[in-house]
């Protein structure tokens, strides 16, 4: 499994970055990152 | 009259709280429907398989795959949103799809609230590559480039909304330059182009635009990693090319409908642990 992430130049998570809390997160944050960058000039 | 009907109304509730309880010990019972906001094929699609196949083996169900395209993921995920909270629909997807489509799309008929987080699965890095025969070799040599040519160089990406979108805006506001940004019905096409000469470069996922940077189809000249790729150990990080500004590492997770029980939800999570690394 972690070979086919190998070849997709992707990776699995951290052992501690799995639990639902990390996504929550990780949501709420790029929301916010990304509304400002789109609404920039 | 009031006592009794309060008396039947809790004896309902209980009969309803049971039935979760129960639905959820049994959980799952049948196959799990992933639903994937993009065509087949793509890097979204493609981890989904990796993880589903996974899942499959823990659940001990199979997870089906249904692709549903459109509105840079915004169809699908409306369907995910309004599916049964029972666990048995299940989304997967991204900072795009998950994150800048409530500024891009601001009609959407789901907010972030829609959603339960099961948990992420993978991360992905953005990479931006040129044509090969674009008149500059590296990252400074581009940046003073489209400084001097305000507007007249061009990246492709993978259509408005898409993670590859982001990967072009944030290089954009992040080396200070105008970039025409040219939007296409995919990567796949963005990279024909880009191979082809047509278009100055592409902005794209590592997954898929690392074939053509390795068979030197493209000069890629960054990657929004903070470590150097495994696949592209010459390629460097943006740190290292002097835009430490430039942050593209991206994430794909699942997703379950707002109101799937917390039994549930623990249980999918589980599913998809034995996909997690050990820190080293």
């Amino acid at each position: 499994m972690k070979a086919r992430f190998k070849t997709l130049s992707s990776v699995a998570p951290e052992a501690d970055e799995h639990g639902p809390e990390v996504l929550q997160a990780l949501v709420t944050r790029d929301v916010a990152k990304y509304k400002t960058l789109l609404e920039a000039k | 009259m009031i006592a009794a009907l309060a008396t039947s109304i809790v004896a309902a509730l209980s009969l309803l709280v049971g039935a979760d309880r129960a639905g959820a010990q049994n959980y799952p019972s049948h196959p799990i429907t992933m639903i994937v906001p993009f065509a087949a094929g793509g890097t979204s699609d493609v981890i989904a398989r990796v993880v589903a196949e996974q899942m499959a083996v823990t659940l001990k169900q199979p997870i089906v795959i249904e692709n549903i395209a459109g509105a840079g993921g915004s169809t699908a995920l409306s369907r995910a949103a309004q599916a049964a909270p029972d666990g048995y629909t299940i989304a997967i997807g991204n900072a795009g799809t998950s994150a800048a489509a409530y500024t891009i799309y601001p009609k959407l008929t789901f907010t972030p609230d829609s959603f339960v987080a099961i948990g992420m699965v993978a991360k992905t890095f953005g990479i931006v590559a040129l044509r090969k025969d674009f008149p500059a070799a590296n990252l400074q040599d581009f940046i003073a480039y489209a400084r001097a040519h305000p507007g007249k160089v061009n990246l492709g990406h993978a259509g408005v909304g898409s993670s590859n979108y982001l990967i072009c805006k944030s290089f954009e506001q992040a080396a200070g330059i105008t970039i025409t940004l040219v939007g296409y019905r995919g990567a796949a096409p963005a990279l024909t182009d880009a191979i082809g000469g047509q278009i100055d470069g592409v902005c794209d996922a590592a997954a898929s635009v690392s074939p053509a940077i390795a068979d030197k189809l493209l000069n890629g000249i960054v990657t929004g990693s903070t470590k150097r790729l495994a696949t592209l150990p010459d390629l460097p990080t943006s740190a290292e090319a002097g835009l430490p500004e430039f942050e593209a590492q991206g994430w794909n997770g699942l997703f379950a409908p707002k109101g799937t029980p917390p039994e549930i939800i623990a249980r999918l999570n589980a599913a998809v642990k034995p996909l997690s690394r050990a820190r080293r």
